[in-house]
């Protein structure tokens, strides 16, 4: 296998000898052997379903992470691999999918060798035992991470990082720790398995393994001639012990072994096996020093940490030993652990590794142990902070420490025979904000990451959608270059240059030349209608027919118009509604922008304006009066809810006062001076108690003398204030007997109660013949209350509440006129129309928008310039108009009759124009308008004309629009007029996520339109067959 | 052994209050797989139940009868491991075989007590799971003054964790437990040189070998005594002669713990004592075909580490799914339902297990599992007159235990249980006076085979459990 490979490959393979070949050609091993597959299959069931057999993947980029002068190149743009039975079969720039095989389009995604993490911790490590009364040797060489290895566990949040498979290193603390294991986070059978084991024994010459703990081996039973020893210290303490412990551990490894040495015995076989020794060493001097351990044991050798490589890089170079580099997120090393001496740590420099290749040393880049090796791609990063290049780091990352660690014959890199581990990136490899799609293990999908709605992304950019690049017209505000635009949930969140990019979010990369707008407005769509004219009048609500966008929304919507005013053809006599709806979206309220964005009135041609102008006073008129109505009911309510409250607050306490009174002998006087009060109607506090009750309970009744019956309402004991209980009986002398309508099953209850006094009853209410309390009243009203039963809910009393106005469904509209919120839209064509109505309009306060108004321009603009708030300007950006001459009519030439008044915009006969083709010139309303300041806006007046609104726009810049006043035209200025600016019209935080990409400047012709979102979701521009 | 047997003989003579008869009339008798006798009779003779049949099952004259007319006659459940009257479960060495639980035993501790109240009648005492190597244990009844008299079966089974101890990961964990029976095999070999060499003093012809051939050849001589008493426990261990409780609280616990055991070819020895992740293990569990022992907790809550979602398994369901037959245990003991056996089977049955597994989790399957599965775990001619006169269905929250018999003697009365009374009443009763004793000597059967299985002799007449403090 090793014959196919470049010479520098060859070279270095000579130099770590057989211990790199495939695992049949090892000596064989007294310790256990290691099996293929020595785990049984997790159970996890987070693993996608059966792998296809062939797997055919396309994507935009894929680093191959083969060597250079291979027959596949490193880097392929775009690229396609052939995967079958979980190994790479072919892989090039292009391929023929096989028709058996299951496609896999990435896009533009990138595609990389998954990733090996050349040190990890994820075996635990084999650190001193804490509080151990043990024996615990500096020198362990038969510590196996393969044991506590959690073959079970869900590597799923590692795999995401990109790391697919890992050397589970021993520890650092040991001066030998152990034989460490290569392991695959996931295998195409699902869970993860072992590459090797005992494949490198590990040494450690940093300044963790110094000053082991003491060794401590008491006996038992302790006897006079079996003492307990004092501990006894044990290498290394110094640096020179280091060196000396290891020779003399190999020493004795090759000498006689006590029968109990488990760790004689491990190193007896590594040494046997002549098996790759991994040396930790971050400084300078204990690199060197590492070099010169390996040469004199004549063992293959990896150096591991190298945080100061670069100072010895050309000693480490001269030496040829492969170079594991671990890089952190911090640039120093993980602090000193509890217990270890206290040494100043190697400051990592980020330029070991790029000296190193650059003399031709093989470098892998890896996390720090204890580290989390899903940070290994930003491992790579800073390791392009210090010089390296991007293919180097890939290689760094993938084919690099696969050869290290023997396992190159099975992964490592995306070439033929391999094991096609690889992972799906957002964009390039070591970019900040590239993210991991999907993780493969032998063509199964092994990883990805959670759906957007999940706990763990949800609020951190899961379905958020960036787009950025080129120039962003927001609609308000200077353009920004090189900006972006972020949407989530439907809603813009930034807008700026350099956006804010949450993890996860899905970019769209759109090129510096691309120009990014806010969708467009059209101010008259005709969209739900259809081909339906009939005016329908105010009272017809549109938004019970929308349903989901159809075909023809759709359609307007690819053409870059996602919100459209619509309305009916022509309006009705009395007003129409207008609804702002979204060109796109499944249902009625991911539609609606607003059910009631304006009222469009017609004003019919020229003909007796005045009485046109009467008859519209009156519509508003009595519109005015509805509405007026309706405010004063408000008013009038609350106030009426506000004395309610103060009057029962005061009722309460004018009970409770009487309540309060000792019983008094009613005042003579008060008879007297009235005429002798029914003696029962009213209403009357009531207090039952004794019986079973442990206290009183007092409420109220209301009763009503009619002759000598009574009747009324009950409420004390049975029902409520809110849900009294009818009651009747019978008064006869002074004995009151009264019947309780409730119905229990030992009887009605019944009162019997004797008048003693004016205004106060006592005597009994009794339940059948087996409970009898005690009952008094008190009258604290003489006017008998009716109370109607209300189910839970404000009873409706006959004092004084304002009655509401008679709901008119076709005056509705105009409430929210009057109040300023929505504006009438006027289609007027002529002039004087259009002047009378504005009249009328002025009287009334009224917002007005302008449709159409072919002739407004006969008009002196100070007559209506402060009235109207926009125009909709025709659909036809260039019309033809009569030249006249807006202002004071000159005197006329010589007398003449009286001169007749004629209404203002008329030309004065000597000033009339000759209607000539001479005098007739074409000009651009639009451009005309908003040159003048006022807020204009596009219709199509159409169903799906409103395909060509762009292209009208860019028409009317051509013939002399600011091009920022068409911008505003088509987004923000038809908003604010219809009073839709919260929600539509620019690109700002807050507003819904419509947003075009144009390949170019909008209003060039040559543009394209490349994207349209609609409230964050992307329309497919191409229409469905 | 000698002083046991010694007491056995005297107290033969003794009577006992149901005298070496006894009859169970009138109840439903209810197996562990569900099969009901109503009306049934239990006829247990010499600590032996000789027949179980229905109303009209012979009754020898001299057997003292028990009404169970309307009461439920279930066996006595078992609680296969557990620290229940220990007084610490673990040493704070690691690596312990020579720690026996007889030396940790409390004889008179009142949680054996409520071990008969709440029907248990076989308790097998063993090491806690914070250890490489705990120790040997003991199966005994929760009824005696003193250890010997409460042996069922002494020295029964070594402790071996695989889930590390605290301090330990599983590295070093396993590494330890190499390192022990490293280290024994270095002590035998040792001892079987010197026994080799002696052997060679007494031929004529003295044959010099390397010392790897005479430890090999001296070998066959060793006997447990010449080894070291700290070793002695492990050396039998690793020739399969004791069997092996093995802890594997995680599901990558059971794949290292049946890989060592393989390795060790001590696989049909172990028991395998098991948390609630081990239900991810359940296939290998059932491959293996050992015993399992179920931890007190039996719902296992997950966090998925993407999405956040909890996830909820309960354990027995996927055992009984499975087909693997499993053992119950109480979670702590008695401050919560789930301190009881019978609460433990009953939510299983809750969580959808069939009711006959979930009783024989209590009964039979416990039994298989302390190797007694032919002398205890059910009602039936041969087996031990372990029997519970229940109030109700046995998993029936408002059952309680009337009268327990251990190998045919009144152990436990409800109606004489003065702590009971004590606590219902809120008055402090006097301690029973000797005479009136209602549990007396029991003249305990002989088991079958081995040594140390005989069940020892009587404490003396006016001992007894129920009398505590």
């Amino acid at each position: 296998m090793v014959h196919r490979t470049a010479p520098i490959l060859a070279a270095t393979a000579a130099l770590l000898g057989a211990a790199l070949l495939p695992t049949a050609s090892r000596a064989a091993e007294p310790l256990r052997a290691a099996p293929r597959s020595a785990l049984p299959p997790a159970a996890a069931s987070w693993l996608g379903g059966d792998p296809p057999a062939k797997l055919f993947v396309k994507a935009g980029r894929i680093w191959t992470g083969a060597p250079e002068g291979s027959k596949v190149a490193p880097y392929l743009s775009p690229g396609a691999l052939l995967i079958v039975d979980g190994k790479v079969a072919e892989v090039a720039a292009t391929l023929e999918a096989p028709p058996d095989a299951v496609v896999l389009d990435l896009g533009d995604a990138v595609v990389m060798p998954g990733l090996i993490d050349a040190t990890t911790t994820l075996g635990g490590s084999s650190d001193f035992i804490a509080n151990s009364v043990w024996k615990d040797d500096a020198v362990a060489a038969h510590f196996d991470p393969a044991d506590s290895f959690d073959s079970f566990a869900d590597w799923r949040p590692t795999l995401l990082g990109g790391v697919t498979t890992v050397y589970l290193s021993c520890g650092e603390r040991r001066l030998v720790s152990g034989q460490g294991a290569v392991a695959k986070l996931a295998s195409r059978g699902g869970g993860p398995e072992f590459l090797a084991r005992q494949s490198a024994l590990e040494i450690n010459l940093g300044a963790q393994s110094l000053q082991p703990p003491a060794r401590v081996d008491p006996p038992l039973p302790p006897a006079a001639d079996q003492p307990i020893l004092p501990a006894e210290r044990q290498l290394p303490t110094t640096r020179v012990g280091q060196l000396l412990g290891v020779r003399e551990a190999f020493a004795r490894a090759r000498g006689t072994l006590a029968s109990g040495d488990l760790s004689g015995q491990a190193l007896a076989a590594a040494v046997q096996a002549r098996r790759p020794l991994r040396i930790t060493a971050d400084e300078a001097a204990e690199l060197l020093r590492a070099t010169q351990l390996a040469r004199e044991l004549g063992h293959p050798a990896i150096i591991v940490g190298a945080a100061e490589g670069a100072l010895v890089a050309d000693q480490l170079a001269a030496a040829r030993y492969p170079v594991v580099v671990e890089i952190g997120l911090s640039l120093e090393r993980p602090p000193a652990e509890r217990g270890m001496p206290d040494v100043d740590a190697p400051r990592l420099r980020p330029e070991s590794a790029a000296e190193l290749v650059r003399r031709g040393v093989k470098v892998a880049l890896a996390t720090p142990p204890g580290a989390a090796p899903s940070d290994l791609l930003l491992a790579g990063a800073i390791a392009l902070r210090g010089g390296l290049t991007t293919e180097q780091a890939v290689a760094a990352l993938t084919r690099v420490p696969a050869e290290l660690l023997g396992v190159g014959h099975r992964v490592g890199c995306l070439m033929p025979g391999k094991d096609a581990d690889f992972v799906v990136l957002s964009g390039e490899p070591f970019l900040r904000s590239s993210y991991v799609q999907k993780v493969f293990v032998e063509g199964r999908l092994a990883a990805e990451p959670a759906a957007a709605t999940s706990r763990a992304t949800a609020g951190r950019g899961g379905g958020t959608v960036v787009i950025r690049g080129g120039t962003v017209l927001t609609g308000v505000g200077e353009p920004i270059r090189g900006g972006g635009v972020a949407i989530r949930d439907g809603r813009i969140v930034s807008v700026g240059a350099n956006v804010a990019i949450p993890p996860g979010a899905r970019i769209i990369d759109v090129g510096p030349d691309a120009v990014i707008t806010p969708g467009f407005l059209d101010a008259n769509s005709h969209l739900e209608y259809g081909e339906d004219r009939t005016n329908l009048s105010l009272d017809f609500d549109l938004l019970q027919a929308v349903a989901g966008a159809d075909e023809m929304a759709l359609e307007v919507a690819r053409h870059g118009v996602t919100t459209a005013l619509v309305q009916t053809w022509q309006a009705h006599q009395a007003g129409s509604r207008i609804v702002a709806l979204k060109t796109a979206g499944t249902t009625r309220a991911a539609r609606v922008v607003d059910g009631l964005a304006g009222v469009k009135m017609f004003w019919r041609g020229p003909f007796d304006p005045l009485l046109t102008a009467e008859r519209y006073r009156g519509q508003l008129g009595e519109a005015k009066r509805y509405s007026d109505a309706w405010i004063k009911h408000a008013e009038e309510l609350a106030k009426w809810n506000e004395e309610q409250k103060k009057k029962s607050a005061e009722q309460a306490a004018a009970e409770a006062a009487k309540a309060a009174e000792p019983k008094k002998d009613e005042a003579p006087a008060e008879v007297s001076k009235e005429k002798k009060a029914d003696p029962v109607t009213g209403k009357w506090t009531v207090t039952v108690s004794g019986g079973p009750m442990p206290e009183p309970m007092s409420g109220s009744m209301n009763l009503k003398l009619d002759g000598d019956k009574v009747s009324g309402t009950f409420a004390a004991l049975f029902g409520d204030e809110d849900d009294p209980r009818n009651v009747a009986g019978s008064l006869s002398g002074k004995t009151l007997t009264l019947e309780i309508d409730v119905d229990i099953p030992i009887g009605k209850p019944t009162i019997e109660t004797e008048l003693d006094a004016d205004d106060h009853m006592v005597g009994k209410l009794k339940l059948g013949d087996r409970f009898a309390f005690d009952f008094s009243a008190v009258r604290t009203d003489k006017t008998f209350v009716e109370v109607v039963t209300v189910s839970k809910g404000k009873k409706k009393s006959a004092d004084g509440r304002p009655a509401a106005p008679d709901l008119k469904p076709e005056l509705e509209p105009f409430r929210r006129v009057f109040a300023g919120e929505i504006p009438i839209l006027l289609e007027c064509d002529s002039a004087v129309g259009i002047k009378h109505a504005l009249k009328v309009f002025a009287e009334f306060k009224v917002e007005v928008v302008l449709l159409g108004a072919d002739e407004l321009h006969r008009l002196p603009l100070a007559d209506w310039k402060g009235i109207v708030k926009g125009i909709v300007v025709p659909e036809v950006i260039e019309v033809p108009r009569t030249v006249a001459i807006v202002g004071e009519a000159p005197a006329p030439a010589g007398g003449d009759g009286p001169r007749r008044p004629r209404p203002q915009g008329d030309a004065a006969p000597a000033a009339r124009p000759v209607e000539s083709s001479a005098s007739r010139e074409r000009w651009v309303p639009a451009a005309e308008w908003s040159a003048l300041g006022i807020p204009v806006a596009f219709q199509s007046n159409g169903i799906t004309t409103a395909r060509g609104l762009a292209l009208n726009a860019a028409y009317a810049v051509r013939l002399g629009m600011d091009p920022r006043a068409a911008l505003r035209a088509l987004t923000i200025d038809p908003a604010r007029m219809f009073h839709i600016e919260d929600a539509v019209g620019s690109l700002e935080p807050g507003k819904h996520g419509d947003v075009l990409v144009f390949s170019g400047d909008p209003f060039e012709f040559s543009s394209r339109l490349q994207k349209v979102f609609v409230a964050g979701e992307e329309i497919a521009l191409e229409m469905k067959p | 052994m000698v002083l046991s047997s010694l007491l056995a003989a005297s107290l033969l003579a003794a009577t006992t209050a149901l005298g070496d008869s006894a009859a169970v009339r009138g109840g439903t008798i209810l197996q562990p797989d569900g099969t009901r006798i109503e009306k049934g009779i239990v006829v247990i003779e010499d600590g032996k139940v000789t027949a179980v049949g229905g109303p009209e099952t012979p009754i020898p004259a001299a057997a003292t009868v028990l009404e169970a007319d309307g009461k439920v006659v279930f066996p006595g459940m078992i609680l296969a491991h557990t620290q229940v009257g220990l007084d610490i479960p673990n040493e704070n060495m690691p690596i312990a075989p020579f720690v026996n639980v007889y030396d940790s035993i409390e004889p008179n501790s009142a949680e054996y007590e409520e071990c008969l109240r709440t029907g248990i009648t076989t308790v097998h005492a063993i090491q806690g799971n914070n250890t490489v190597i705990g120790g040997l244990s003991r199966i005994i009844r929760p009824q005696g003054d003193m250890v010997e008299y409460m042996t069922v079966r002494p020295d029964y089974a070594l402790k071996i964790s695989i889930t590390p101890r605290n301090g330990f990961n599983r590295m070093t964990q396993l590494a330890e437990l190499r390192r022990a029976f490293a280290d024994l095999k270095a002590h035998v070999d040792a001892v079987a040189e010197r026994r080799y060499e002696e052997e060679q003093k007494k031929k004529e012809e003295k044959v010099l070998v390397l010392p790897d051939e005479a430890a090999k050849q001296g070998l066959a001589h060793v006997t447990i005594d010449d080894l070291d008493a700290r070793w002695r426990t492990l050396w039998r261990a690793s020739k399969g002669e004791i069997p092996l409780f093995v802890h594997c609280d995680r599901a990558m616990d059971v794949s290292n713990g049946i890989a060592w055991l393989r390795e060790a070819k001590l696989l049909e020895k172990a028991v395998f004592v098991v948390g609630t992740e081990a239900h991810k293990a359940a296939g290998a569990l059932k491959q293996a075909g050992r015993p399992v022992i179920l931890s007190g907790a039996l719902v296992h809550k997950e966090t998925d580490p993407l999405t956040g979602k909890e996830s909820e398994v309960f354990v027995p369901k996927v055992f009984a799914d499975a087909g693997l037959p499993f053992v119950l245990q109480p979670n702590g003991f008695a401050f919560n339902a789930d301190g009881l056996l019978w609460y433990q089977a009953a939510r299983c049955v809750r969580e959808g297990v069939a009711r006959d597994v979930a009783l024989k989790s209590v009964t039979q399957w416990a039994a298989d599992a302390i190797g007694m599965g032919d002398t205890l775990g059910s009602i039936a001619p041969g087996k031990w007159g372990n029997v519970a006169i229940l109030s109700g269905d046995p998993l029936d929250q408002a059952t309680v235990v009337e009268k327990l018999l251990l190998e045919g003697r009144l152990a436990y009365d409800r109606a004489t249980d003065r702590r009971l009374k004590e606590l219902a009443t809120g008055q402090e009763l006097a301690a029973p006076s000797a005479e009136a004793a209602p549990t007396a000597a029991p003249a305990a059967p002989a088991a079958p085979a081995a040594p140390a299985t005989e069940p020892p002799a009587a404490p003396p007449a006016g001992g007894g459990s129920g009398s505590g403090k």
